[in-house]
């Protein structure tokens, strides 16, 4: 018997509408329904004190409030109503540094923002097998070394 | 032993609840069978079927990403706040493209979302790093060079690496 996602309630926020768009369709053919779409991460920390949900899905780079500072408020703020819910980051900066900053701040799954046909099993596979979708060679410079700070 | 430290201290492992696996799992009552493959593919028909939106907004973000960078070229007073618009921009061209089949398009996007965002540069060399980038995005829409472009991809590519080579070693 195969898991059931129609069961869980799923936050979605991404400052692209076209990107919502994508992220609503996939989880809907997954069978999700229930599912709450926003576009900034101000009005979503309002949502989620009102609104259970079981998963977030947030974009890394929006703004005024981006999505790594998203995740902190919702796991250190005082009036945060679940810290521990399991987040989900959707980005297109793919390299080490990125990732390491999400991690660090709590998210559970660095995801990333192509999410055509064919990349959808990938959160299903560890990160170590999966692949960046732009390789460091397809930078066209040379860029400095990652920081790398304690937790 | 540090002499305030309490000698009965016994840590406390918290252990928070894991709501999303007990509702997909029934409660543990479901202990295999994974995804059902007849809803990921859904999923990616779904996604599939999304392809021609994307396709249309690329056009709309290579338009915004030509303004904004002559505004950087010209508005010398407001450059940074125009390539800071800029990145944002290239990011964009970088998510959408890549799911409107545009892989070179997504790449070049990539490529000087990263540079404005985390090259030292000075920001004469920052602009015209960014316009030998969207000059190439520019090219790739127009000549509608999907996937990564073969041996025209490669090409652009390289024109592309040794235009910003020449940029950033002259500033």
């Amino acid at each position: 018997m195969s898991y059931r996602l129609d069961r869980l309630a799923v936050l979605v926020v991404d400052d692209n509408r076209h990107m919502l768009g994508l992220i609503s369709e996939i989880l809907r053919g997954l069978g999700i329904r229930d599912l709450v779409m926003l576009t900034d991460a101000a009005t979503a920390f309002r949502e989620i004190k009102i609104t259970a949900v079981d998963v977030v899905i947030t974009d890394h780079a929006m703004s005024p409030i981006s999505g790594i500072e998203f995740v902190t408020m919702l796991r250190t703020s005082d009036d945060s109503p679940d810290r521990f819910v399991p987040v989900i980051m959707v980005t297109g900066y793919s390299d080490l540094g990125t990732v390491r900053q999400a991690r660090r701040r709590g998210h559970r799954i660095p995801g990333q923002a192509d999410l055509g046909q064919g990349a959808i099993h990938a959160p299903a596979r560890s990160d170590r097998e999966r692949p960046a979708v732009h390789p460091e060679q397809d930078l066209f410079w040379s860029r400095p070394a990652p920081q790398v700070r304690g937790p | 032993m540090p002499a305030d430290q309490d000698d009965d201290f016994r840590p406390k492992v918290i252990r928070p609840p894991n709501r999303a696996k007990d509702k997909v799992t029934l409660g543990g009552k479901i202990k295999s069978g994974g995804m059902d493959p007849k809803l990921l593919r859904r999923a990616e028909n779904n996604a599939g079927a999304m392809r021609g939106e994307f396709v249309k907004v690329v056009d709309i973000d290579i338009d915004g990403l030509e303004t904004t960078c002559r505004e950087a070229e010209t508005d010398t007073a407001n450059r940074a706040k125009r390539l800071e618009d800029l990145q944002r921009l290239a990011h964009a061209v970088n998510e959408i493209g890549a799911n409107a089949g545009y892989d070179l398009l997504s790449k070049f996007g990539y490529s000087l979302s990263t540079f404005l965002r985390l090259a030292d540069a000075t920001d004469e060399a920052r602009v015209n790093v960014a316009r030998v980038h969207v000059d190439a995005i520019r090219l790739v829409y127009t000549q509608q060079i999907t996937g990564d472009g073969g041996e025209i991809g490669k090409q652009l590519t390289k024109g592309l690496r040794d235009a910003v080579s020449k940029f950033l070693l002259n500033p």
